[in-house]
Parts: C-alpha cells; structure tokens; sequence
C-alpha cells in the first residue's frame, strides 16, 4: 500500500473531492461567523445526525444568519490545505421558510431603503428605440415565450441577446449574477431584462438576494426587472431603473408599440403638409395685404387727382364766368362808343370820297357826300364850302 | 468581446431626423423655398421607417456559458 505524507493525502482527497462538483445541503444553521474583520464566514449546518462545517469569504454572503435558521446550501465539498478540515466551501446560500423569507427580506428592505437605494433618483431612462436587448431569464419558462411573443407584436428590428438563466433554486443566484456582469462587460446592449414568472416567495427568494440586488444596482446599463404577476414585488423590482410587473409588460416597456410609431410618421407627413399649407397661406394673406395697400395707395391719389381735377374745373369755371361778365362790360362800354350809337342819338357821319370828313376842305365842293344817319344814309352834293 | 453590430438603418437616428424636420416646420422656421425639399427628405424618412418596421424581425441570440468561462455564441 502507498504511504502517503499529509499534504499529498490532502491533495488527493482534496482531488476526489472536486469531482463531486457542486452539492447543494439542507441543513439548520448554528454557530455562524465572521472572522478576520468580516473577511470569513464560518458556520455549521446541522441535522439530526450529523453536523457539516461550512466556509465563504466575507463578501460572498452579505447576510447574516441566525442559529436555527433552515437553509440550502449550494457549495463545494473541499479540505482545508492546512488543516486538512472537511468542509463545504459555500457558493450560495438560500433560505427555507416562508417566516425566515420574510424576515430576511424585510431586514434587506430596510438596509436598501437606509442606503437609498429606491431613490427615483437613481432610476435611469431607457433608450426609446433600443437596438440590442440583453435578456436574461430561465429559457423553457412562459416567462421567455410571453417576453418574445410581445417584442415580436410590438417591435421589429431588435438583436436579442439571451443569457440563459436559472431564475429559482440553487445556482440560480450566481447565474444571474453572472449573466449581469457578463451582459455589461462582454455585450454591447442598450438595456437589460431580469425577468421570470410568478411563484412564491421561495420561488422569488433569488430575486429578494442581496447579490442578484446589488448586481441590478451596479449594472451600467440601465435594467428592466419583471418578476411575477401584478403583486409580486421583489427586491430586485425595487432597484430596478424600470419595473415591470411581468414578463410581457418588461417586454411593453422596453420597445415602443409598432402601430403607435406608423401612425405618427402619417401624423408626422400630415403635419408638415398642414405647415407647408399654412406657411402658404400666411405668405399669400401678406401678399394680399400689400396688394391692398398698394391699391389704398392708388385710390386716394387717384382721389386726390380727381380733387385737383374739380378744383381746377371750378375755378375754370369761375375764371370763364368772371372773364364772360367783363367781356359783356367791355362790350356795353364798346357799344356806347360804336359811332352808330352816335348816329342813335341823332348825330351823323358824313363821307366825302369815301372817308368820313372831320374837318373842311375847299376840294369838297361840287363833290357828292354821303350822309350817314342811324338809319340809311343821304347823298347829297356840296356847293359851298364856308370855312 | 463580439464584433460590433451593424444596421444599415439607423432607425433611431433616422427617427429623431424626422422628428426635428417636424418641429421645423411646426415652428414655421423653414423658408418656403427650402420647404418642399425638406418637405420631400421627411416623406422619404417616414415611409423608410414604416418599410423597416414592417420588413424586419427581430433576432435572438442565445449566448452560451460553460463554467463561465466559455464566451461563444449559438
């Protein structure tokens, strides 16, 4: 038989040991410890027969547990190096027991809540038209037929990047866990979805985990958490940047709703059309306007022609009227110097060779004159001139 | 890390192209001259969007872990 010296025995044990995988142990908790300023955890689990000593690092298990509580452990069978102890090296731990569920998520509620970690603050928008989608949820569950079935009502265009994912029983935490950090460190997507069904609150306790919790809250890329039905409220839903309340609402959420964003781009033609039509009608009713103020322009200078054109007609008038009447005047003075009103008067002009004769000449005698009354005239002949 | 995807349409750039041509209008900042162009350039967004909304599917990948250490791709 080989003799072994201890750390090789530890070794190979320890070998043997890891073929077993992951087991996962229920068991009542007692003696639960941190040491090393928090940094492990120690506590045993215990039945009936036997008691089992298990070990994490301190930030592996935020929780405190208390003696007597009823858990899973998910974990590793393994020996310490140095000791050579038996022990179940823990991944994860989950409550059993509605009242220690309860408890365990009021104490969390509170510690979040004193942290700030609801605050609406902290909730960040999601992108309207998201391109890629990380989904992470249990592939056979309704939950991932109800969440694509909506997106495929919905949407068109979108890459769904699905992480399989346990949403309950052991495991399930460290898979999404894992699938949260692996969606912000390896894939480029606009948001994330954490979504499964309803269940009972030992169903939903990996939603009510601090670390699925604190994996949402890291995320950087904003996340939608749907869990459940209608009342189902879980931690994870709490600090989500967008709650969804199932599965087929994250999906509602997350993309807008195809026939809504049609009709706005009819809307959206319609819209410029009744702007364009307005702008032309604005435009016209400006042209119209100064049409009109050209032509008030032009009417009231026509107007004011037509005034000049009155005025000048009456004054023309006026000026005929007064120039008539003078001429009338001139014409009666004119008349009362016509040698014929002379002759009315009884006077007479007398013609000698066929000019009127004012003064006396000897030549006149022996001549015939003419004498002109106002009415006829005599012919007589001269035969003595007098002087 | 996978390669970078890439759509042809950007359907949230193009969207958001249509949506300020709309505020424009409604506005009534765009010159009347400029209108019918831009006008044209929006009829065209609006039924490339509805094309697209009706002609393409959406897509899933499933992503595939071993141990969390197997970053491939189905």
């Amino acid at each position: 038989m080989r003799i072994y010296s201890v750390s090789e025995c530890v070794r190979e044990i320890s070998l043997y040991l890891e073929q077993l995988g992951s087991v996962v142990v229920k068991g009542e908790v007692t003696g639960f410890r941190r040491a090393r300023n928090g940094q492990l955890v120690y506590f045993e689990l215990k039945d009936e027969g036997s008691r089992l000593l298990c070990f994490c690092l301190g930030y592996e298990l935020p929780m405190d547990l208390e003696d007597g509580q009823e858990i899973h452990v998910v974990g590793v069978p393994q020996l310490f190096k140095t000791t050579g102890g038996f022990h179940i090296r823990v991944q994860e731990v989950q409550l059993i027991g509605e009242g220690a569920l309860q408890q365990a998520y009021r104490r969390l509620f509170e510690r979040l809540e004193r942290e700030g970690l609801f605050a609406q603050e902290r909730k960040r928008s999601l992108p309207r038209f998201p391109q890629r989608i990380g989904l992470i949820t249990s592939e056979d569950a309704a939950a991932y037929s109800d969440f694509m079935r909506i997106l495929n009502n919905r949407w068109s265009g979108v890459v769904v990047r699905f992480y399989p994912s346990g949403v309950q029983g052991p495991g399930a935490i460290r898979q999404i866990v894992n699938a949260i950090e692996y969606m912000n460190t390896h894939e480029q997507v606009d948001v994330l979805v954490l979504t499964r069904g309803g269940g009972s609150l030992e169903d939903l306790q990996v939603f009510n985990s601090e670390e699925v919790v604190r994996a949402v809250i890291a995320s950087r890329v904003p996340v939608v958490v749907g869990v459940g039905h209608e009342r189902d409220t879980t931690l994870a839903d709490y600090v989500a940047d967008v709650r969804a309340s199932t599965p087929s609402h994250a999906a509602e959420r997350v993309v807008p709703d195809k026939s809504v964003i049609v009709q706005e781009m009819s809307d959206s033609i319609v819209a410029m059309r009744c702007a364009i039509a307005r702008q032309v009608t604005f435009i016209s009713s400006r042209i119209s306007y100064q049409l009109k103020v050209c032509e008030r322009w032009m009417y009231s200078f026509i107007s004011a022609v037509s005034q000049y054109e009155y005025l000048l007609i009456m004054k023309m008038r006026s000026f005929a009227r007064m120039a008539l009447e003078r001429v009338g005047a001139l014409d009666r003075l004119l008349g009362s110097l016509s040698p014929q009103s002379v002759l009315e008067r009884g006077y007479s002009i007398s013609i000698v060779d066929g000019k009127g004769i004012c003064d006396l000449d000897a030549s006149f005698e022996g001549k015939t004159m003419v004498t002109r009354l106002a009415k006829g005239t005599l012919d007589s002949v001269i035969r003595h001139v007098k002087f | 890390m996978p390669k970078q995807h890439l759509q042809e349409f950007d359907f949230s750039h193009a969207y958001h192209e249509l949506e300020g041509l709309v505020a424009e209008f409604e506005k009534g900042d765009i010159e009347i001259n400029q209108a019918l162009p831009k006008f044209e350039h929006g009829v065209k967004l609006a039924q490339e969007l509805k094309k697209y909304l009706k002609t393409v599917e959406n897509k899933v990948e499933k992503i595939i872990q071993e141990n969390d250490n197997n970053n491939g791709e189905e």
